[in-house]
């Protein structure tokens, strides 16, 4: 039993963490050779038959190959069946066959502790902003590619079956794992006598990002070629995408959401009038257009007023309701407030004049109905 | 006056009773949110029925919600029964569910 790490020990967590990120967000490497050894051995080390290996580029790509092999084979069966036909993924028991016996191994040495260090920094760059980012672009791009040849609701449960199937078992998903094992394999605790840990880890090395494994057929999506991301570790870039593909598919991001690149473009070279940001649909969008936006810019909104003002929302932020007039429409008003938990700027379209009627309004009731006890 | 807590664009309204006639969904899900981030809680029954901003009930024992965003570690409610309501925004063509 290990109890406590040497100084050298104690650098190299440090060191094992950038390795991984880099591996996961930055590397170029791809062997498709390697992929498919590595798939292999884990559908062989999980008691499966040798599957066939799809290598794909990108979610658009992963979508049509999809779309023409597994959908093309259950798409007879729509409606109910659909879900269990495409839902016949083995990616959690591959996972769990090579986890089960390292983790085992290495769990009672150190204590969670030393994960904090090392999986968790990997996990936070990687996991919540590209991993997930990923896995709704490949749920979106399977959908709409399935729709084009059936209804909105098998799409959307087609959608649904794919984000179901997806495998922890890639970069994306098990950086931070293969991280925190590689580091104990290292320093010596682990012994990887049967050398699953190595095989595992050279598979991941290898560059397969993004899996979705079924019985008989394993897409492998190879890692992007640009990854880039603000100092929160979300997807984010104002003078290129922030994810591009082999393919040359590329996706634009700010502050970890997705836009059009028409809009993208609009928005980080502050092409927007005050009134065009307001009107953005999204409310997301909007918050980020406007944060981007040349405040000077709401004052030249045409009879601009603040109608009420709360100078502390009971978290330390204010409130305001502003309004301005469009000659076709009349006067348009806004809620003007923050999120108390990241602090986000906010407008939500009222028709209220005070700003805590207006709050209550939003979720259809009167400011003197509703008691908020806490929120984030 | 009616207690609430408010994650995001979702209201939970605390009320006494769960309406009758509701089916469990398995689900941890409150409401999935473009973007990749969704609404979603542990320890808890979910009960999903649209009516007008209404899209559910949620029966709280040790529950806590979870969202990347507004909280990440979890945000933990009292127990009880809860009505589940979206919030809208008025637009000139009238009140529209926000989008996020």
């Amino acid at each position: 039993m290990l109890n406590k790490l040497t100084k050298k020990q104690i650098e190299l967590q440090s060191v094992v963490r950038d390795e991984w990120i880099n591996l996961a967000l930055h590397e170029q490497k791809f062997d498709k050779e390697e992929i498919e050894a590595g798939v292999k051995w884990l559908y062989y080390a999980s008691n499966f038959e040798e599957p066939k290996v799809v290598i794909v580029e990108s979610p658009k790509d992963l979508a049509k190959k999809f779309s023409a092999s597994v959908w093309a084979s259950v798409r007879d069966s729509v409606g109910d069946s659909v879900g269990d036909s495409v839902r016949a993924s083995v990616g959690d028991s591959v996972r769990a066959s090579v986890w089960a016996s390292v983790r085992d191994s290495v769990r009672a040495s150190v204590g969670d502790s030393v994960r904090a260090s090392v999986g968790d920094s990997v996990r936070a760059s990687v996991w919540a902003s590209v991993r997930d980012s990923v896995r709704a672009s490949v749920g979106d791009s399977v959908r709409d590619s399935v729709r084009d040849s059936v209804g909105d609701s098998v799409g959307d449960s087609v959608r649904a079956s794919v984000w179901d199937s997806v495998s922890y078992a890639c970069l994306s998903g098990d950086a931070d794992d293969a991280s925190w094992m590689n580091y104990w394999q290292r320093i010596g605790i682990y012994k990887d006598k049967d050398s699953k840990l190595k095989n595992y880890l050279g598979y991941l090395r290898s560059g397969a990002y993004y899996v979705l494994f079924f019985e008989k057929v394993a897409f492998v999506m190879i890692r992007p070629t640009l990854v880039k991301q603000n100092e929160r570790k979300q997807l984010h870039s104002t003078d290129s995408p922030a994810l591009a593909w082999k393919d040359g598919t590329e996706e634009y991001y700010l502050q970890g959401i997705k836009f059009e690149k028409k809009w993208w473009d609009k928005i980080v070279n502050d092409k927007m009038s005050a009134k065009e940001v307001l009107a953005i649909d999204n409310t997301e969008h909007r918050r980020i257009a406007y944060e981007m936006m040349d405040k000077t810019k709401m004052k030249k909104l045409k009879g601009y007023k603040v109608l009420d003002e709360v100078k502390d929302d009971g978290y330390g932020y204010g409130m305001k309701i502003i309004s301005f007039k469009l000659p076709e429409i009349g006067t348009i008003k806004y809620l003007n407030c923050f999120c108390p938990t990241t602090g986000r700027e906010y407008f939500l379209g009222t028709d209220e004049v005070t700003c805590w009627q207006a709050k209550a309004k939003s979720f259809s009731f009167n400011s003197d109905e509703l008691k908020f006890i806490n929120e984030w | 006056m009616k207690q609430a807590y408010r994650h995001g664009e979702i209201l939970l309204v605390k009320i006494d009773k769960l309406p009758k006639g509701l089916k469990e969904e398995k689900s941890n899900v409150l409401m999935a949110g473009s973007h990749a981030n969704s609404h979603t809680f542990d320890k808890g029954k979910i009960y999903l029925k649209t009516d007008g901003q209404t899209f559910g009930y949620l029966v709280a024992k040790d529950t806590k919600l979870f969202h990347p965003e507004h909280s990440p570690k979890g945000a933990k409610i009292k127990d009880g029964v809860y009505q589940l309501i979206k919030q809208v925004e008025f637009t000139p063509d009238g009140f529209k569910p926000v989008v996020d």
